[in-house]
């Protein structure tokens, strides 16, 4: 009898947990199929494609043949490493000077920092700020504002706090000075840490476009995002990747339609994100930003 | 700081306690250190918080700039409060915020009991790692995702028009509004959402779960009696929580799924300051509703963050 109910138990939940798993990965198959057919294959099969029968890079060509594509990617780039670099850096600062528990001033300097997690100046008053330093159209505009999180900084200093405090005095002892046991010792103890939080920073740099939204006119520095997004409501996409002159625009062959270019986008724009979630996960799952959730 | 003198006393060890002053100038490189982390707090942090004070009470004028526009009392309020829109602003802000909470919060509980309690491994890795994806992909992915499934020619309208219904026009239609965005955000955020429960879960005592097994308990039971109980601190924390933010209902994602033809059910109060601030660029009205929601804002998580002190037994600080 309990064994039965065992059973019946494990069958419904694994089924469910399939269930459930399937209807996130089937979005995303429909996507990466859908960015492999060229309009013929759209046409026939009515655009339900699970699984392409004549797989195709004809849409990533025809993206990549215009300059807009590889200029918001290699913004996109810049952002990114500069910002995560910057972030991590200024995060890194702060997390570590926090760390010294005998530092006079420690718990105002703390509280400084954690109250702008409750406070913000909200929506205009930033953009003002950022107006008002000029920083409107230039890629400082993407970095700046964010320069430090806060959350980050609470991470990290716990993870500064969690290195044996022997280690320090032993190095004091033997004459470090702060410089060196800061470069020497504290940050390559605390590099995995590091690691983790710069990913999760890089990952949301690359995610970014809101700011871009706001803060940028000029198309110059526009992310990889936004384009994604301009080009979501865009009703000409179809048109502009597909009579680029050497084609044959009439042959639904050499056709991609506006549906499968879209999607070619969307797999583009999620490309570097599938390569380092393995990094990720292995960093998640070991609970690192379960501290988090209480500073 | 000030225990410099008195603390001295307590010291078990005789050696009196360097001044303050000695103290500081021992750490004066790691204030260094601080002070660009400090000029940014200023700069990008505290700056905006003292404009938003302040151009809530003024009537911008882009040639006098912001500290010599002159002041109009509550004149910004008063504006936006008589507006018809404004309303409908804030009811849309309120409601998504609770269909989220109602229809997104209890999902990834189930699902992390389910993850927790499943006796095989490779399904449950393999599960968590294809039902973590979504969280770390951007709106705008999100965005192109749902239109990939939701539009016109969308793989759901293909399904029903293959079973002969009537296709729909989800991403215009306004009755669709607020189930797509309800139910996308869950989409992409309930397999993340289980990781919190799935560390509350880790931390039973596995010994319990044996003896209510050789006890009889079924796994209803054991979930009844065992696994709820165990999770439930965490569970009150975060749903208090999650009342203390009903008033941002996810500018970003809304900014994407909404337009004209949506508005009556999908503008709230973020993208309505979007909208009147940097495109009508009336920066004062807009100012003044951002400072109106950041007051409410604070008020509603120190209330619920009382609230979780006080039923969950620990809050946010």
């Amino acid at each position: 009898m309990t064994n039965r109910n065992e059973k019946v138990y494990q069958a419904v939940s694994s089924a469910i947990v399939i269930g459930l798993t399937l209807l996130s990965a089937i979005p995303l198959l429909y996507a990466i199929s859908m960015s492999l057919v060229n309009e013929q294959e759209w046409i026939e099969r009515g655009g339900f494609i699970l699984w392409p029968q004549n797989p195709t890079f004809i849409a990533y060509e025809r993206l990549f043949q215009g300059t807009a594509v590889l200029q918001a990617l290699g913004a996109t780039v810049v952002r990114t490493v500069l910002g995560t670099a910057l972030v991590l850096l200024m995060t890194t600062l702060a997390a570590y000077v926090l760390s010294k528990r005998n530092l006079p001033g420690r718990k105002p300097m703390l509280f400084f920092i954690l109250v702008t997690i409750l406070i913000g100046g909200g929506l205009i008053p930033t953009y003002l700020v950022v107006r008002d330093l000029h920083l409107l159209d230039s890629v400082w505009a993407l970095i700046l504002p964010g320069l430090v999180d806060s959350w980050s900084v609470l991470v990290l200093k716990q993870f500064f706090e969690n290195i044996p405090g022997e280690l320090e005095e032993s190095a004091v002892i033997d004459g470090a000075g702060e410089v060196t046991l800061m470069s020497k010792i504290m940050i390559p103890m605390a590099a995995p840490a590091m690691a983790a939080i710069g990913l999760f920073i890089g990952v949301g740099h690359w995610n970014s476009w809101f700011d871009a939204l706001i803060y940028l006119n000029d198309a110059q520095w526009h992310p990889i995002q936004l384009l994604i997004r301009n080009m979501f409501s865009s009703s000409e996409i179809g048109a502009q990747f597909n009579n680029a002159g050497q084609y044959n625009v009439l042959s639904p062959v050499n056709r991609v339609s506006a549906e499968s270019l879209k999607m070619a986008l969307v797999i583009i724009g999620t490309l570097p994100i599938m390569f380092v979630y393995p990094f990720l996960q292995k960093h998640f799952m070991k609970g690192m930003y379960m501290g988090a959730v209480k500073g | 700081m000030q225990r410099a003198a008195g603390v001295n006393a307590t010291l078990p060890i005789g050696r009196p306690r360097p001044s303050l002053v000695v103290r500081m100038r021992r750490y004066w490189f790691l204030y260094l250190l601080f002070v660009p982390v400090i000029v940014y707090y200023i700069v990008f942090r505290y700056y905006p918080i003292a404009v938003q004070g302040i151009l809530a009470f003024k009537q911008y004028k882009l040639s006098f700039g912001i500290w010599d526009s002159p002041w109009v009392g509550f004149d910004n309020f008063v504006y936006a409060f008589g507006r018809p829109d404004f309303y409908n602003v804030l009811e849309n802000t309120v409601i998504i915020s609770l269909l989220r909470i109602a229809f997104g919060f209890f999902p990834p509980i189930f699902l992390a009991i389910l993850l927790f309690d499943l006796r095989s491994s490779w399904l449950r890795r393999i599960s968590q790692t294809i039902l973590y994806i979504p969280h770390f992909f951007s709106w705008v992915i999100i965005y192109g995702i749902v239109f990939a499934m939701f539009s016109n020619t969308g793989m759901v309208n293909q399904l029903i028009a293959g079973l002969g219904g009537n296709e729909q026009n989800f991403l215009m239609a306004p009755e669709w509004f607020r189930p797509l965005i309800v139910g996308s955000g869950i989409w992409k955020e309930i397999g993340w959402g289980t990781i919190i429960y799935l560390a509350a879960l880790t931390a039973i005592d596995p010994s319990i779960y044996e003896a209510a097994k050789v006890d009889g308990a079924g796994p209803l039971q054991r979930i009844r009696h065992i696994t709820l109980p165990g999770i439930r601190p965490v569970v009150v924390f975060l749903f208090t929580l999650s009342l203390g933010s009903v008033l941002n209902a996810g500018v970003e994602q809304i900014l994407l799924f909404y337009s004209p033809a949506t508005y009556e059910v999908g503008d709230i109060i973020d993208t309505f300051v979007f909208r009147q601030g940097l495109n009508q660029l009336q920066y004062s009205m807009a100012t003044a509703v951002g400072l109106f929601q950041s007051v409410i804002g604070l008020i509603l998580v120190l209330t619920a963050n009382r609230l979780a002190k006080k039923y969950a037994g620990t809050g946010i600080w």
